[in-house]
Order: structure tokens, then C-alpha cells, then sequence
């Protein structure tokens, strides 16, 4: 190993742990439940929303909300020219989140579609339209509330 | 070339420098943290990146299995670094225990000093 490379092997481990210790406070409140965090662990600059969706059982549309959250919070870098994908800015571990601590987080309530006699019932698709644009509404209240 | 090369590594070392004051604290911290016990402080001090996970557990008293344990799980908290070798992979503390006022506890049974200690020493001797 050159001596510059052990310069920068050593500035960039410091920089990390000074990182992660100023990011402490943001994750706890941000990555506040265990599917966020799970989420969040799984992202290592390659993986597809796709994949999370499979891994996590979170809907795509909720997971895309989040890493928005998590860029914001700077957390998490978004996709550039070394990363198709976004990418943990450090480990679960660094940012003092125990996965196994964390409490899940509620389901959104299932709307309450009232019957109405002159409303024609609505369609599956629809029915499941409206489920997808609460859930997202909840999230994004939920994503500004922190 | 060689002056541009010998000034950007005179401003690397510069920088090294500031960021080890801002960062020390922190860096204590975690240290002190992950390392609770002296088996750990050990385990750590020895994980030099030439010896290997069965010479660190024979000086420290403990399995080779701890030892990897150990490695996986500061390698996920930033205070060792992986480096490929032949049998698999080896760790490397990122710190040097004795710049954080750090006991290091002695070794259970004679450690030889590693290759890049020799090393060292041997260059040492050579400048006197």
C-alpha cells in the first residue's frame, strides 16, 4: 500500500465515524420503525425498489417515498454514475440501530368505502386505487411529521 | 511529477492531521464502546492484517470462531477494514489503540511481531 493510500485508508475512517456519530440523532428519528430500517439496510447502491419490495413485503410506492426521506436526512446517497441504485451512507451498526429493538410499524387502516345507493359500486381496480392513495397519503404525513 | 506527487501527500498528511483532532473523540467513544473487555481490546491490537483469525485466538484464549465474530461485526461498525488474501479475507484495525490512551492487555501466549512490524523495526535499525 502507497503512502497515499494509507493517508486517505486513514482519513476516510475518520471521517466515516465522525459522520455517523453527527448522523446518530437524525437515523433514531428517522429510521424509526423495523421496516424502515430493514429497508435501509438493504440498500447497497445496486438493488432495485423490485427487489426490496420482495425482500421487505414493503409496497414499491411506500419504499420510494422513504428513500426520498432517507436522502433528505442524509442518510443515503441517490443513484449516480458508481451506484445504479441509492446507497447506505453507513451500516445500521455505525448509527447505534439495533434492527431487533425497533417496533413495527402500524398498517395503514383500510379505507371505510361508504355505500351509497345512488354510487354505483366501485371496481376492484378502483377499490384498490384509492387503498394505494392512502396508504400513500399516511406515509407522506407520516414523512413530514419527522 | 515526483514533486507534485511528494506536495499532494504533504497536504494528505495535513489533512490527516486536522481530521484526527476534530475526530478523536468520537472515535474514542466507538472504540471504548465496541471494545468492553480486554479480550476484545486484544483481539483488536492483534488484527493486523498479516496475522490470521487462528494466531489472534490462540494469544487472546478463544476460538477462531470469536475472532471472525468479532471481525464481521466491526467491520460493520468502521474500525477495521477487510483485505483480501489468499485463504479468504483478513481484517485490519483502522486505529492504534495507544493513540486513545487505550490499554492494550498483554497476550496470553507469545504473539511474534507480524511482518510489517519487523518490518518497521528492521528499518529502524537501519536509520541509527
Amino acid at each position: 500500500m502507497s503512502e497515499t493510500e494509507r493517508l486517505l485508508n486513514d482519513i476516510r475512517a475518520y471521517l466515516r465515524i465522525s459522520a455517523a456519530a453527527a448522523s446518530r440523532a437524525t437515523a433514531k428519528s428517522v429510521l424509526d420503525t423495523y421496516e424502515k430500517a430493514f429497508v435501509y439496510s438493504k440498500l447497497d447502491g445496486k438493488i432495485t425498489q423490485t427487489k426490496i419490495q420482495d425482500d421487505t413485503k414493503v409496497p414499491q410506492p411506500t419504499i420510494s417515498i422513504w428513500l426520498a426521506g432517507f436522502v433528505q436526512a442524509g442518510l443515503v446517497s441517490p443513484p449516480d454514475q458508481y451506484n445504479p441504485s441509492h446507497k447506505a451512507l453507513f451500516t445500521l451498526q455505525e448509527l447505534g440501530i439495533e434492527l431487533g429493538a425497533l417496533k413495527k410499524r402500524a398498517k395503514a387502516a383500510k379505507p371505510v368505502l361508504q355505500p351509497s345507493p345512488t354510487v354505483t359500486p366501485q371496481s376492484s381496480t378502483e377499490t384498490q386505487q384509492a387503498t394505494t392513495q392512502k396508504t400513500l397519503e399516511a406515509e407522506r404525513s407520516g414523512a413530514s411529521n419527522q | 511529477m515526483e514533486h507534485q506527487t511528494s506536495e499532494q501527500t504533504e497536504i494528505l498528511r495535513e489533512i490527516l492531521k486536522w481530521i484526527k483532532f476534530a475526530g478523536a473523540k468520537e472515535v474514542k467513544n466507538v472504540l471504548l464502546a465496541t471494545l468492553d473487555n480486554e479480550q476484545k481490546r486484544l483481539i483488536y491490537h492483534l488484527s493486523d492484517g498479516n496475522r490470521g483469525s487462528l494466531e489472534i485466538a490462540k494469544a487472546a484464549g478463544t476460538s477462531d470462531t470469536t475472532v471472525r465474530r468479532y471481525w464481521a461485526s466491526w467491520v460493520r461498525q468502521g474500525i477495521v477494514e477487510s483485505l483480501r488474501v489468499r485463504g479468504g479475507e483478513r481484517y485490519k484495525k483502522s486505529f492504534e489503540l495507544e493513540d486513545f490512551g487505550i490499554e492494550v492487555p498483554q497476550p496470553k501466549l507469545g504473539v511474534q511481531p507480524s511482518e510489517a512490524k519487523q518490518v518497521t523495526e528492521a528499518r529502524q535499525e537501519e536509520t541509527k
